[in-house]
């Protein structure tokens, strides 16, 4: 196994132990919890992962803490962003990883899903008015859609325009 | 021929391994193994007299990577273009160069093709060619207002590749993959073949879902080129240095002798079969006469080529009934989708490239005097945004698409084509349409023609009777 590959694997290990031992664990993953309300039950055919209402969580994530930190870089940023959507998935598994535009992923990680969990707090600063999660440039990234499981994230790098040479892309 | 190594050969022999697991594997190759039996001295040409009367094809073509079809049938009347322009922003493309086309019918608008597409027009224009507005794959017949409102089933995983392309093909979207819809055609109707020795289902370009069946399985077949110009069957490597006859026959006799253990003697037997179909395969395409229509030198091209010269080869191999596969890559146009010429740039060379290789094989099939029983069609793993994302479009949902042939009652659309309006009836946001035809519909109006019974309609699309029209009508 490649260094990359291992230190990838115990990062994305290490963020889902502090999600898991949280003093709040179980918020996030198990709907029995007293702590958060309960959703509304969604339509038994509704898509998934997207529920019409509102975020209410109580408790805030401390995933997407480093995005965007001005002491780490756009391939640290990339990192948090897949585990992000990497944790999303292992909290809906049937369903995969979110899917659509920028905003509406991005909208499922701030807990618009039927276990309103907002892995990405609906304040945090790499959000733009259009509900979009952005780069360290202010752009937003862009999610491609491979795969149920694999999604790549590209950041459109200084220049702000994807599609150019400076992107900086990974696959989650 | 083109050579590969035993491994490899094996694999591609074994089409159906990982989507349908060894057993469709060995049901492949049981059904290859009788054309080792074919006569290798039928020397009848490729003509019209090896088509049976009774012949018919169906020739799937997947757009890989998702089809922005909204730039290959564009709003031509004012309103429309209008419309499109404002939306489509650097990707609209000059009303001027557009291709404009009259359809039998009019729903009041007007509408043009890609200036790419000249052979489509004449095609469109002759009769031979129909449009299928706004396909994709439903659960059920789906709103706007229930997509926002959530109130009915949608496919999972909507503008991811993977998942969209299964769902095309499996045309089962609320199920695990299990069987394509092509797959459980070829099941239906095998029995119509006089001679099942060779399997009904060729894939020019791959393993696919499509052609997953339960019991005929895909057999890949390698498309044209330029030391093969009719393309064949994936051959056994005879040696790892060169052709020689001696090494050969030795490891033909290898896998027809005794073996002490079970396995050895299936994979023994399974191999030596595999060889004996592919050799067989490729002396009935030996046998065929040359075709003289000529075809670009394309990927799409000589996969169509190919296919026009296993139809020819349909009469020898005692095919009444064939599907088959061919898959053409660089849809997925997120960048560069167009250049200032709207004649440069990667989505016009596509669609050049489809229009050119379309056309050659319509001639190729009328050469053959088969064009009333080849129909031709194409699919995609969604259709893209109507709106730009300053480069390119990116995935949407339903798109529009090309059916070919002689029995076709070309030179119409057939379904409503969307309202060119972001955030319209139609739209899921960023111009997404949502279908207004499902696969369904699309691939049973396919299956009837191809001769699968109303009653077996149900096998072939489990879902068709949540939907309104089992017959287009787009078929004579």
């Amino acid at each position: 196994m490649k260094p990359a590959t291992i230190y990838l694997a115990v990062a994305a290990g290490f963020l889902l132990l502090l999600l898991v031992l949280r003093p709040d664990a179980g918020v996030a993953t198990d709907p029995r919890s007293p702590r958060i309300a309960a959703p509304p039950a969604p339509p038994a055919s509704a898509a998934p992962a997207l529920a019409a209402s509102p975020v209410a969580s109580e408790e805030r994530s401390p995933l997407a803490d480093g995005l965007n930190a001005p002491a780490g870089t756009v391939d640290e940023d990339l990192r948090i962003v897949a585990t992000l959507i990497e944790v999303f998935r292992s909290n809906f598994p049937r369903d995969g990883n979110p899917t659509g535009s920028n905003a509406e992923i991005t909208a499922a990680l701030t807990g618009r899903n039927r276990l309103r969990l907002a892995l990405v707090p609906p304040d945090h600063p790499a959000l733009n008015a259009r509900g979009e999660l952005c780069d360290r440039w202010g752009t937003p990234f862009f999610f491609h859609s491979e795969s149920r499981v694999q999604t790549e994230i590209r950041s459109a790098g200084p220049d702000r325009k994807h599609w150019t040479e400076d992107d900086v892309v990974t696959k989650q | 021929m083109n050579v590969l190594p035993r491994r490899q050969f094996i694999g591609q022999c074994c089409a159906a391994v990982g989507a349908t697991g060894m057993m469709s594997a060995l049901s492949a190759l049981r059904a290859t193994a009788a054309a080792a039996s074919i006569p290798s001295g039928n020397n009848l040409p490729g003509t019209e007299a090896d088509v049976a009367s009774d012949y018919r094809a169906l020739v799937c073509i997947f757009l890989n990577g998702g089809n922005d079809a909204s730039n290959l049938i564009v709003p031509y009347d004012a309103s429309g273009y209008a419309a499109y322009a404002s939306a489509r922003t650097a990707l609209a493309l000059p009303q001027s160069t557009l291709l404009p086309i009259l359809p039998k019918t009019s729903d009041g608008r007007s509408f043009a093709l890609h200036p790419s597409t000249g052979e489509l027009k004449n095609l469109f224009e002759g009769g031979k060619l129909a449009i299928l507005a706004n396909v994709g794959t439903l659960v059920e017949p789906t709103t706007v207002a229930q997509y926002k409102a959530q109130s009915v089933k949608l496919p999972p995983q909507l503008f991811s590749h993977n998942d969209q392309q299964a769902q095309w093909q499996s045309s089962i979207p609320d199920q695990p993959f299990k069987t394509g819809w092509g797959g459980r055609m070829a099941d239906l109707v095998n029995s119509l073949n006089t001679n099942s020795a060779v399997s009904m289902s060729m894939t020019l370009n791959g393993v696919n879902s499509f052609q997953v069946g339960n019991l005929i399985s895909q057999l890949s077949v390698q498309p044209a080129s330029a030391s093969s110009p009719k393309g064949g069957p994936v051959a056994f490597a005879r040696t790892t240095g060169g052709n020689n006859p001696n090494r050969y026959q030795t490891q033909k006799d290898l896998f027809t002798s005794p073996q002490s253990n079970l396995f050895s003697s299936a994979f023994g037997t399974l191999s030596s079969n595999a060889i004996g179909n592919s050799d067989a395969l490729a002396a009935a395409l030996a046998a065929t006469g040359t075709i003289a229509t000529s075809f670009p030198d394309t990927s799409l091209g000589n996969q169509l080529k190919s296919i026009a010269y296993l139809i020819s080869a349909a009469g020898t191999l005692k095919l009444k009934r064939q599907v088959f596969f061919a898959r053409i890559g660089g849809w997925d146009t997120h960048a560069d989708q167009v250049e200032a010429d709207v004649s440069l740039g990667a989505h016009a060379g596509l669609l050049q490239q489809v229009s050119q290789a379309m056309n050659a094989f319509y001639n190729a099939t009328i050469e053959l005097g088969c064009a009333n029983q080849v129909t031709t069609f194409t699919a995609s793993d969604f259709g893209r945004t109507f709106t730009s994302n300053g480069d390119g479009s990116d995935h949407g949902w339903g798109g529009h698409h090309l059916v070919l042939g002689g029995a076709v009652k070309g030179g119409d659309i057939y379904g409503r084509m969307p309202s060119p309006v972001v955030n319209g009836p139609d739209d899921t946001g960023l111009g997404r349409w949502i279908p207004t035809t499902s696969v369904d519909e699309y691939g049973a109006t396919l299956a009837r023609w191809f001769g699968v019974s109303d009653t077996n309609l149900p096998v072939a699309f489990p879902n068709i009777g949540r939907f309104a029209k089992p017959n287009l009508g787009f078929l004579g």
